[in-house]
């Protein structure tokens, strides 16, 4: 019997020819189509002429997105000498590369010019961290033969080992509310906004009409990047001042500890250490919600600009 | 080698437990595989809490010394932890569980028979071999036995019948709450391969009200069974007690009362073995402030 369709086990998802432990995946491709109406011929009927639908006409390349849901292992995540040693696949950072990203496989298909948009995870007590990327695609996709690969064991970054630390405006959360502080979840968000480039008349080249790629941009440059963390937990931060700090004293924080931060210190589940995700900013949102079966929830969010 | 049952002995909050006729511990782990595209299954990993089980059935025999009462007259153990063990070997062996609640307690009794305890715990701390290998340290409650004529069960809008049997059943339902280990940047710059432990729940809360089920046989005399409609639309409390005392002495050995509990069911029995029976089942809500009236 046939298998038009693919399987789990046999669509692996390899990006920048590196195989990932993906869980789910989601790739979709669009161009930018408008319809093009005219004036059609003149009726006599009406003494005038009629629009006329002609053709849907591109405004633009083709542009995807690929969403991925992936576990987070030592082997393209790294903390050394400091700082973070991420593979280029789901690091945003300032100073980061403006390069494509070639060479991915999602299932049966096959495509290059990939940009990385966005990576987050979830961080919970007795959970594998479970990350997101996000990338933006310009041109087309191809077919490409089923592969699949081994991998013996895994050792993902998980709950059990990985902790946090949360301090509004510099102070210790049990300090600002003088109560034990506990955090039973920790998201992690970092985007990178990107501008596209393209040449003038790059439209008009022959390339057009030979491949089914379009116009490729010529430079996909990082325009801005932003983290947030959010935590919930069993306090919210009082005293948050309009600048969205905690103004505990008679005088708002001095520089150094206007910031808020939270951290996320992931390690494996064999307690190897995998890497540390900070955002130190300002609280831009807080929130308490009390229901009936349910303890009280505060949620606390924390904004970084990087960039 | 094995152990037989007068090499045992089942330890709870210090004191050694009287007239245990079972205990069952165990403990499950909930695993999530991981599935990955292209390969499929690699690996399993725990996705929920660590969750251990004890169930200890008893006689009763004495006054419960798992139903302490607080100031305010309420069950201890609905908020506070409870430990212990399994003891064999001249106690130097056993299986042991910390920082566990009490999920169930009830109490049966028929003509003829001393009441029956069976109490389930759920443990939220250690649990295993080698865990809380100490003798008991507090002494038994006085051994005092019950027998037909000193167990009443009375209810306070009707007089109740020649009673065959009762049960009596507290369901506490638990809500814990784990968190995320909490420590400074320090620990992760110099510790390449750290040990912390997110195992355990950082609050253990009962979920109020307490359901409180008592139910009682009674021979039928003069006691006649509602009429379905006037119950519903009526929809009186009542107040069961259960007393059981000594045989010897008449001192009070355990109390067991429902108030304001609703009668939910009536059921009518009636068959060639034996006399007509008629059963009543009492549901009740224990709260934490606001007392049911």
């Amino acid at each position: 019997m046939s298998k038009p369709y693919l399987r789990f086990e046999d669509g692996k998802v390899s990006l920048g020819n590196k195989d990932l432990m993906v869980q789910s995946a989601s790739l979709s491709i669009s161009p930018t189509l408008e319809p093009e109406r005219v004036y059609g011929d003149v009726d006599i009927n009406i003494v005038g002429a009629k629009t006329e639908f002609i053709d849907f006409a591109p405004l633009d390349g083709l542009k995807g997105k690929l969403d991925i849901s992936f576990m987070i292992t030592d082997e393209l995540f790294g903390y050394s000498n400091g700082v973070n040693a991420i593979d280029k696949l789901f690091d945003i950072r300032d100073g980061m590369g403006e390069d494509p990203i070639h060479g991915n496989i999602v299932g049966r298909y096959f495509f290059n010019n990939m940009y990385l948009t966005s990576f987050s995870f979830s961080l919970a007590p007795y959970r594998v961290i479970q990350a997101n990327a996000t990338y933006d695609i310009y041109g087309t996709i191809l077919k490409t033969v089923d592969r699949r690969f081994q991998e013996l064991s895994i050792d993902p970054a998980h709950g059990l080992k990985s902790f946090g630390k949360v301090k509004a405006s510099n102070t210790e959360m049990s300090a600002v509310n003088g109560r034990q502080f506990e955090v039973s979840q920790m998201d992690y968000s970092i985007t990178v906004g990107r501008k596209v480039h393209n040449h003038i008349r790059d439209s008009e080249h022959t390339s057009l009409s030979t491949n089914a790629n379009g116009v490729a941009p010529h430079r996909v440059s990082v325009e801005n990047i932003e983290v947030e963390m959010m935590i919930e937990a069993n306090d919210i931060a009082q005293k948050l001042s309009q600048y969205g700090e905690y103004h505990g004293g008679n005088a708002r924080p001095v520089e150094l500890n206007r910031n808020s931060s939270i951290a996320a210190y992931l390690y494996s589940m064999n307690g190897n250490r995998i890497a540390k995700f900070q955002c130190e900013g300002k609280i831009q949102e807080q929130s308490v919600s009390l229901g009936e079966g349910n303890y009280s929830r505060g949620r606390v969010v924390v904004k970084q600009i990087v960039k | 080698m094995s152990y037989s049952n007068y090499e045992q002995t089942v330890i709870v909050n210090s004191v050694a437990l009287s007239g245990v006729t079972n205990v069952e511990g165990s403990y499950s782990i909930t695993e999530t595989p991981i599935k990955v595209a292209g390969v499929g299954f690699i690996d399993a990993f725990p996705d929920a809490p660590l969750q251990g089980n004890f169930r200890i059935s008893r006689k009763m025999v004495s006054r419960d010394p798992l139903l302490p009462l607080s100031p305010g007259g309420k069950f201890l153990y609905d908020e506070n932890e409870i430990s212990g063990a399994i003891l064999y070997d001249n106690g130097s062996k056993g299986f042991g569980f910390t920082k566990a609640r009490m999920s169930q307690y009830s109490v049966s009794c028929s003509v003829g028979d001393i009441p029956d305890i069976e109490t389930d715990l759920t443990v939220y701390g250690e649990l295993g071999s080698g865990v809380l290998i100490e003798p008991a340290t507090i002494n038994h409650p006085d051994i005092q036995f019950p027998d037909q004529s000193s167990i009443s069960v009375s209810v306070d809008d009707f007089t109740a019948d020649a009673i065959s049997d009762f049960s009596y059943s507290r369901r506490l339902n638990l809500e814990p709450v784990y968190a995320i280990h909490q420590a400074d940047e320090v620990d992760f710059t110099q510790t390449l391969n750290i040990d912390m432990k997110n195992l355990e729940p950082v609050q253990v809360d009962t979920q109020y009200p307490i359901e409180t089920d008592i139910n009682f046989t009674m021979i039928v005399d003069e006691y006649e069974v509602r009429e379905i409609k006037d119950r519903i639309q009526a929809a009186p409390k009542s107040n069961v007690k259960i007393e059981i005392r000594d045989s010897k002495t008449n001192e009070m050995i355990n109390a067991f009362t429902g108030s304001n509990v609703r009668l939910i069911s009536e059921s009518i029995n009636s068959s060639i073995d034996g006399e007509m029976a008629i059963s009543l089942t009492y549901k009740g809500y224990e709260t934490l402030h606001n007392p049911v009236s």
